[in-house]
């Protein structure tokens, strides 16, 4: 599962962040293993997701949310 | 005495220093504004404390621009104190950073700032434990409130005192430290075990350790000890991070903003002009009576109270209104919210989403879109917008004027429409190729409400450069124009009409109107409605003029936003189109 296929409101753990390029970009804004993410909100036509990781909230196009994946908490 | 602040972007850094120095530093409420670097003097005890503003990043070892610069700051300066301003609300991953800064081996002093902040999520930190486990001063902070001012100031009173803050036990003298390296390849950290290949974006497993740790130390020290309070502008925001209700308000604050700009120019120029005009003739006969009766003295006279209109009729109110909307828009966090609700949009062109926002204004006048380009994440996405408005994105001044010759000679909308849409769907996707997307990552800011004072000092600032830069630089071009026009250099040109029409199928004289645009695109229309032009002819030369240079206070804040490097280019590309349009133009028109 990856964050792409969540429903509004659902709250995750990440398992682990699929291939290389973003790893380091999501790291740093606090997306990594272990961490736990809620899905905010789904622009329309393929827009980007709003997730909350800790007490932020962050924007991520669906080609790099499709790489992060996550189980159920 | 060195301090340098560092911390995440939207920690609210730039505030916590503007509390503390009461100066005049960039704050913003949106990631990577304060690009540059700046340095406010201090006063304590009688020392003076050099304060230096950094770039909001989430690591020192970064690749990005942001890090680059605290890096080189960090070597460059030898600081004595490292200020690390953390968010508080968002501790586990602000320690991160901390962790870094750490091994750094310098003294450091935390700024919790936000405080106020955690107490109403109904969160307890303990700032004793916190202080213990990472082994240095940690001093919660509000910039909102003041909380934590007095403390800071007794702490530096103490560090210049006979107690140093380096020799109290705060300071772990048995950490492992590193030194940061620049000179390594790829700036990597240098403390990496995981990877082979020093690519520059890999994380080692001291970032790991580090994340690890904070995420400890976090857990550790913070406790919940009430319920979270409804915070002011929680309703608000989940309005406007609502994907379609949420764009649909933010295009109705833009439109808003746009309109007012428009409606300001309007208005201000009357009254602007009125008193431009006896300043114009006072200069006129000054000029005329201290230099001797000539070609020098007339060129003079005239290009000198020519050149006052244009900066302060268009440029004085776009650069004080954008100036003025852009503050508000970053302090109150609705900026990024822009980037995000467009991002679909401006991926089709091939730059971030926010880029919609300063072509739009394009159509009004291309000077304030020049200066709104700003809303841009990067010096690369700046340019592909400042690109496309030079050349493509018709100004509503440009669009009058064409229409009038396009009526006046029967020439052929579509064709010249068409052409335009064309040429703006080719360039911005050779634009877009030649610089490449990152994956779309993007911190959306709380939303807050904006310090009046802060709101004013952003513009000001950003208004700064008009008299010092934006003014005596087009003085400047429009006397060199002047001459250039006096002189009958354009004469030249009127002997080429072999070539003229061989390669574009129009008369020379036309052809010099469409080198006329370099100084002034809506002039040139102007010369081509006193030329016998057939349709055919009229429909090539209009499509060149519009899809040619931007006009000279275009230039003029493009030099000054992007560097005259970039504007050198823009007026290449801008040749090249208009020349190649001509070119394909008169091969395939009847």
């Amino acid at each position: 599962m990856n964050i792409n296929n969540l429903d509004i409101g659902q709250k995750v753990k990440v398992l682990k962040i699929e291939g290389r390029g973003a790893e380091k970009r999501l790291f740093e804004i606090g997306i990594m293993e272990g961490a736990e993410l809620q899905l905010i909100t789904r622009h329309p036509f393929k827009g980007p997701l709003v997730i909350k990781v800790g007490n932020a909230n962050v924007a991520l196009g669906r080609s790099i949310a499709d790489k992060v994946k996550v189980e159920a908490v | 005495m060195k301090i340098i602040a560092i911390g995440n972007p939207n920690v609210g850094k730039s505030a916590v220093l503007n509390r503390l120095t009461g100066s005049q530093i960039f704050v913003s409420n949106y990631a990577g504004t304060s690009v540059e670097t700046c340095k406010t003097k201090m006063i304590i005890a009688g020392r003076e404390f050099y304060i230096y503003d950094t770039p909001g990043v989430y690591s020192i070892f970064s690749v990005a621009d942001e890090a680059r610069v605290v890096r080189e700051l960090l070597e460059e300066e030898q600081a004595d104190i490292i200020l690390n301003i953390v968010d508080a609300s968002n501790l586990e991953r602000n320690l991160v950073l901390t962790n870094e800064l750490l091994t750094l081996g310098k003294p450091l002093i935390i700024l919790l700032n936000q405080i106020d902040m955690v107490r109403s999520l109904g969160m307890n930190i303990d700032v004793k434990l916190l202080a213990q486990r990472l082994g240095c001063l940690v001093i919660p902070f509000s910039a909102t409130s003041g909380e934590g001012f007095f403390e800071f100031i007794k702490t530096m009173e103490e560090y210049i005192g006979p107690k140093n803050i380096s020799k109290t036990d705060h300071n772990d003298k048995n950490r492992k430290t590193y030194t940061i390296n620049l000179n390594s390849e790829h700036n990597c950290s240098g403390n990496c075990f995981r990877c082979s290949d020093h690519t520059g974006d890999c994380m080692s497993e001291a970032d790991l350790q580090r994340a690890e740790e904070a995420r400890r130390t976090s857990k550790m020290v913070s406790k919940r000890v009430s319920a979270r309070q409804k915070m002011r502008l929680d309703k608000i925001e989940r309005i406007y991070d609502r994907p379609v209700l949420g764009s649909f308000l933010l295009l109705i604050i833009a439109y808003l903003g746009f309109y007012t700009l428009l409606k300001f120019i309007d208005l201000s120029e009357g009254p602007i002009n009125m008193l431009l005009h006896p300043l114009g003739l006072f200069i006129e006969t000054f000029i005329e009576n201290i230099l001797p009766v000539g070609w020098l003295s007339s060129i003079f006279a005239k290009a000198i109270p020519e050149g006052l209109i244009i900066p302060f009729t268009i440029i004085m109110p776009a650069m004080l209104v954008v100036g003025f909307f852009m503050a508000i828009l970053e302090d109150t966090g609705l900026l990024p919210r822009y980037s995000v609700a467009l991002e679909r949009v401006g991926s089709l062109f091939g730059f971030s989403g926010q880029g919609i926002i300063p072509l739009a204004i394009g159509f009004g006048c291309r000077t304030p879109a020049i200066v709104a380009s700003r809303i841009m994440p990067n010096q690369a996405q700046r340019f592909i917008v400042v690109t496309l408005l030079s050349i493509v994105i018709p100004c509503s001044a440009t669009l009058g004027v064409l229409a009038a010759v396009i009526a006046a000679f029967n020439a052929s909308l579509p064709v010249i429409i068409g052409t335009m849409l064309l040429v703006f769907a080719i360039l911005s996707s050779i634009l877009s190729r030649l610089i490449p997307r990152e994956e779309y990552i993007y911190e959306l800011p709380p939303l807050r409400v904006p310090l009046i004072s802060n709101v004013i000092n952003k513009t000001n600032m950003r208004f700064t450069g008009f008299f010092t830069e934006v003014l005596p630089l087009l003085l400047v071009m429009n006397i060199g124009i002047r001459m250039l026009m006096d002189s009958g250099a354009l004469e030249y040109f009127r002997g080429m009409d072999g070539f003229s029409r061989a390669l574009f199928g129009i008369p020379a004289e036309a052809l010099v109107a469409v080198l006329i645009t370099i100084f002034q695109r809506y002039l040139a229309p102007i010369v081509l409605i006193n030329l016998p032009l057939t349709s055919r002819e009229a429909t090539i030369a209009i499509a060149m003029i519009a899809l040619s240079l931007p006009c000279l206070p275009a230039i003029v804040m493009t030099i000054r936003e992007l560097g005259l490097k970039n504007l050198v280019k823009i007026i290449a590309m801008g040749l090249a189109t208009s020349f190649t349009v001509g070119f394909l133009l008169n091969l395939l028109l009847p």
